[in-house]
């Protein structure tokens, strides 16, 4: 955990709505490392938004710490090598696409010679090398959300933090996210991607965390889900909590119950153990299968039916 | 200061496409408007043999075309320096530029020059206006009248500086009030400062003390035609300093809340 680009160690943020103290986000951990592609997922309300923010430092936190690249959220030197887009990327519309990138690039730092050759790049990367001299007013919520990720890239960040980015895109659009997250992936950059699109997340990221009224509830390489998984699920019928606490003294516990049947998940170099120790116990064992658990299925187990938006 | 500039280039921009562009035309046509009957007046005056009247009239019309314009500028200093935050936070623009690597007193200050730049841009042009129509009119114009104009910048940097600096602590229509109330305060308050009750004097005194200082009418007139006996321009000179330094501490308090703020955008 040394080389964690952001880490987030005990985040509380309470808002005051009428009268009323609510809690955004609590206790949350993270430590992203460098390099990596994270996806921040969890459904509307569930306070991705508010972290992100915090990452900033557009908001302060109640408790707890944030640190970019180990300088503190929201200094300077925490921004300089930070590349953000939010859920719309909400600009000037009197800009034309040129000089909106050159408005942000000089805020980030290059130079007027570096922008003249990065623009034109970076616009034709993503599909916009026509309307270079273009209002923004004349532009398309696509084209908007596509101009906001060349105002996120321009500078070439170490970190880029996505909030939703494809919000507006149509299938073409999404797939170009996809490739230039994987792109930033190749050039050795580390991705904050907060999505609700579940198979975008499991094409582009590395881990993922997931989010549930403030609270992480999920944070699991994403290596673990699918054909990929190296996991075992066992179905053990007459399932009753003798069982269940002597297994859980050896460790296991079952992933789901149902009329007394359990479903005990194990990782492949610990079945064999576990399967001999439920014979020991006398447990009825049944099916014994490969553990095909999607991202969607522990999406709807850890968070699912939570959405406020 | 790169980045100072940046933000105020684009808040000039960002006030043009806010359409202030046609209040002012609204004004200048206004202005044509309500200059028919005088010039017509000075024109019988001219031709009737009253020369001192006729240039009193010549007068009173630059006085006019420029006062309009001073005006115009004030308002806009107070109306666009209150929305100065809020118009970018309700456009949630000001997310996208605070992820950049730029202070929080840049940001604002950038913000306040854009608006400070426009309105002093107003200013110009109603003084190029009123000189305008002075050579037309083959109208001398005193120093005094450069005097005054000197005196309408400053006050626009001072509703400019107050509007800004009280935006960042209370809502906009509240700054915009305070910034166009805290100069008229003292001559609101004076005559309550000698009051019986103990509470109305020293409220009313330390109000007076802590609101810009008045510039007394009496000091350089408020007919730049007119002479003024013996005019104090040292007193003039430090009450106009005094004005500019208020902006500035009203800027500078503004920076160091604002650095602190939260950024909260309207949903």
């Amino acid at each position: 955990m040394a080389d964690a680009v952001i880490r987030i160690e005990g985040l509380w943020k309470t808002f005051a709505r009428r009268r009323q103290r609510v809690i955004a986000l609590r206790d949350v951990h993270l430590a992203v490392q460098r390099g990596s592609v994270v996806a921040f997922v969890g459904p509307n309300g569930a306070g991705k938004t508010t972290t992100i923010y915090a990452m900033l430092g557009l908001l302060a936190p109640t408790r707890g710490s944030i640190t970019i690249f180990g300088e503190p959220a929201g200094s300077v030197a925490a921004r300089r090598q930070l590349g953000f887009l939010s859920e719309i990327f909400y600009t000037y519309p009197f800009h034309t696409a040129r000089s909106a990138l050159r408005f942000y690039g000089r805020l980030a730092g290059l130079t007027e010679s570096t922008l003249a050759e990065r623009i034109p790049q970076k616009l034709a990367r993503l599909g916009l090398a026509d309307a270079i001299d273009r209002r923004l007013g004349t532009f398309s919520k696509g084209m908007i959300q596509r101009l906001g990720l060349a105002q996120a890239l321009v500078h070439e960040p170490e970190l880029l933090i996505l909030d939703e980015p494809t919000t507006g895109l149509d299938p073409e659009g999404r797939r170009l996210v996809a490739e230039l997250i994987l792109a930033e992936k190749a050039r050795g950059a580390t991705v904050f991607l907060s999505s609700h699109i579940l198979s975008d997340v499991e094409r582009t990221c590395d881990h993922v965390v997931m989010i549930r009224r403030g609270e992480i509830v999920v944070s699991e390489p994403i290596a673990r889900f699918g054909r990929g998984a190296d996991e075992w699920e066992i179905e053990v019928a007459g399932w009753h909590p003798g069982l269940a606490a002597t297994l859980a003294e050896a460790g296991a516990a079952p992933a789901a119950e149902h009329d007394g049947v359990a479903w005990l998940r194990v990782a492949t170099p610990h079945k064999q153990a576990l399967l001999r120790r439920l014979v020991d116990l006398g447990a009825e064992v049944g099916t014994v299968r490969r553990s095909m658990q999607s991202l969607e299925d522990l999406y709807m187990q850890h968070v699912g039916g939570t959405s406020s938006g | 200061m790169a980045d100072v500039l940046l933000i105020a280039g684009t808040t000039v921009r960002e006030v043009r496409h806010r359409r202030v562009l046609w209040v002012l035309v609204l004004v200048g046509g206004l202005l044509l408007a309500l200059m028919v009957a005088p010039m017509a007046m000075m024109q019988m005056a001219r031709e009737s043999g009253e020369g001192g009247f006729a240039k009193r009239m010549s007068f009173q019309m630059v006085d006019m075309v420029v006062g309009a314009f001073v005006f115009a500028a004030s308002v806009f200093a107070v109306f666009l320096g209150a929305t100065v935050v809020s118009t970018e936070a309700k456009t949630r623009t000001i997310v996208t530029v605070l992820a950049h690597p730029i202070e929080r007193w840049q940001f604002l200050v950038g913000r306040w020059l854009g608006v400070q730049l426009f309105s002093l841009l107003v200013v110009a042009v109603g003084v190029a206006c009123g000189v305008a129509l002075a050579w037309w009119l083959d109208l001398p114009l005193p120093n005094r009248f450069w005097v005054l104009q000197l005196e309408a910048i400053v006050d626009v940097i001072l509703f400019c500086g107050l509007s800004v600096g009280l935006a960042t602590v209370v809502p906009p229509p509240a700054a915009g009030v305070g910034a166009f109330f805290l100069p008229v305060l003292p001559g609101m308050v004076e005559s309550l400062m000698g009051h019986p009750s103990i509470f109305v004097r020293w409220s009313t005194t330390l109000l007076y003390h802590l609101a810009p200082a008045r510039m007394p009418e009496s000091l350089m007139g408020t007919e730049f035609w007119s002479d003024v006996r013996n005019p104090n321009y040292g007193l003039f000179a430090g009450i106009l300093a005094e004005h500019a330094l208020y902006a500035a501490v009203a800027l500078v308090l503004g920076c160091m809340v604002f650095a602190r703020r939260e950024i909260r955008l309207g949903s």
